[in-house]
């Protein structure tokens, strides 16, 4: 009896196995994982773009204020 | 020893103009040579301002390309073009021992040095701008027959040490296509205009690489000039503020200290004496593709400055460590005709 239980159990997994690949389940399961993996680089490819544009807006927005400063300072020094 | 220095726009023309009095120094007999199908991509002004007695002759390509060795013994370039290129690639005629000796320097500081040394395969005698820079060339060139590696250039010899007590004179040394964006060339040019009301003692000279409507066939076009920018943007230019467009030697002859961005221009302020400043930090240098060779190539050197450096003028000069490997004492020009007369005999070359 417990032979046959195991022939059963192995013969539906295989069965189950067979099913999934003959109506695409696997595949489609695979492709599900595949285009979740590549959104997810696109996704960190994007943060690290933003990222970086943020970086140099900030180092431009900084040389400005920078140079601002100095600017203000001078028209202060100039005003009686 | 006869030489022929060509040129045929403006970076070569100031490279033949620094290099021939410094040839006909060291005994050279240094001829500079116009090349004729270029001649409309210079002005009078630019020529007479460099060369005041104008060019020693003028011909075309193809005729430099012919000369002997009884005209010539050697031929030196700084931007190698592409019929002399080819000419070096054929085989049959480097190996003939009749022609002049073809010695490739840099026009200046080499922003691209990979590209730089493949332009540079086939030349007889190639002086590249560091020994760093010689020993990948000759590590990553196997070139069939002779040939002679080294480093140095006439812009770069060893800095001299000058009394500057009595000079006041701030400059600044642009460069026609870095910065390259509208907003980082008028944030410079403010940058240069803030200095001069900091410091009204003081004559701020903005020196042009070339008037606007110059250089219009140069592959470096100046899209955003500084003097148009300074009528556009600039309410009320301060009287100690001036553009000038005077040669090389005639500014570093007053200069107290020396500003700049991206230009070759440093390096002769530095071999000049004269305290110097590297600002490359500006708005938008992200999108000049010079800044970034610039920081690396002085990132050593401790004089990359920052806002708050140049306002307070705290101009240095350049650490031993990095003076070392770049600039040469004047046994240059000793070395180039060693090196060409090893080329006539056909001898291997070696230095000192």
């Amino acid at each position: 009896m417990r032979i046959l239980r195991h022939i059963r159990r192995v013969t539906g997994a295989f069965l189950r196995w067979l099913a999934n690949i003959l109506t695409g389940n696997t595949f489609k399961r695979i492709d599900q994982q595949q285009y979740e993996i590549k959104k997810e680089v696109l996704l960190a490819k994007r943060a690290a773009t933003d990222a970086r544009d943020l970086a140099r807006r900030i180092h431009d927005a900084q040389q400005h204020a920078i140079l601002n400063s100095y600017r203000s300072s001078i028209r202060r020094d100039s005003q009686p | 020893m006869k030489v022929l220095l060509p040129f045929f726009n403006d970076s070569t023309l100031m490279f033949v103009s620094r290099l021939q009095p410094m040839l006909r120094a060291h005994g050279f007999d240094a001829v500079s040579m116009l090349l004729s199908e270029h001649a409309g991509a210079l002005t009078t002004r630019q020529l007479t301002m460099s060369l005041p007695d104008g060019p020693d002759m003028e011909a075309s390509s193809s005729t430099m390309l012919n000369f002997e060795r009884s005209s010539f013994d050697a031929i030196l370039i700084a931007m190698p073009q592409r019929e002399l290129l080819d000419r070096l690639s054929d085989r049959s005629y480097r190996s003939r021992r009749d022609r002049p000796a073809y010695i490739a320097f840099n026009a200046g500081l080499e922003f691209f040095p990979a590209r730089g040394r493949k332009n540079r395969l086939n030349f007889d005698i190639v002086f590249l701008n560091s020994a760093v820079q010689a020993r990948m060339f000759r590590s990553d060139v196997r070139r069939n027959g002779w040939q002679y590696v080294s480093f140095g250039h006439p812009y770069f010899i060893n800095p001299k040490t000058i009394d500057l007590s009595d000079r006041t004179d701030v400059v600044f040394f642009a460069q026609s296509i870095s910065p390259a964006t509208l907003d980082s060339r008028r944030f410079v040019l403010d940058l240069m205009v803030t200095l001069a009301q900091r410091h009204p003692g003081r004559k701020i000279y903005f020196k042009l690489r070339h008037l606007p409507g110059e250089n219009d066939t140069h592959k470096h076009k100046e899209l955003f000039s500084y003097p148009s920018m300074l009528d556009r943007y600039i309410d009320e230019k301060p009287a100690n503020f001036e553009f000038t467009t005077a040669n090389m030697t005639e500014i570093l002859s007053s200069a107290a200290i020396c500003i700049t961005c991206t230009s070759t221009a440093a390096m002769d302020a530095i071999s000049a004496g004269i305290p110097t400043l590297v600002y490359v930090d500006y708005p938008e240098n992200y999108s000049d593709r010079f800044a970034k060779p610039m920081r690396k190539e002085f990132a050593e050197s401790g004089l990359i400055a920052s806002i708050a450096d140049i306002m307070d003028l705290r101009a240095r000069r350049p650490r031993e460590s990095w003076i070392e490997p770049r600039f040469r004492s004047e046994d240059l020009f000793d070395e180039i005709r060693r090196a060409i007369e090893c080329f006539q005999t056909g001898e291997p070359c070696t230095w000192p």
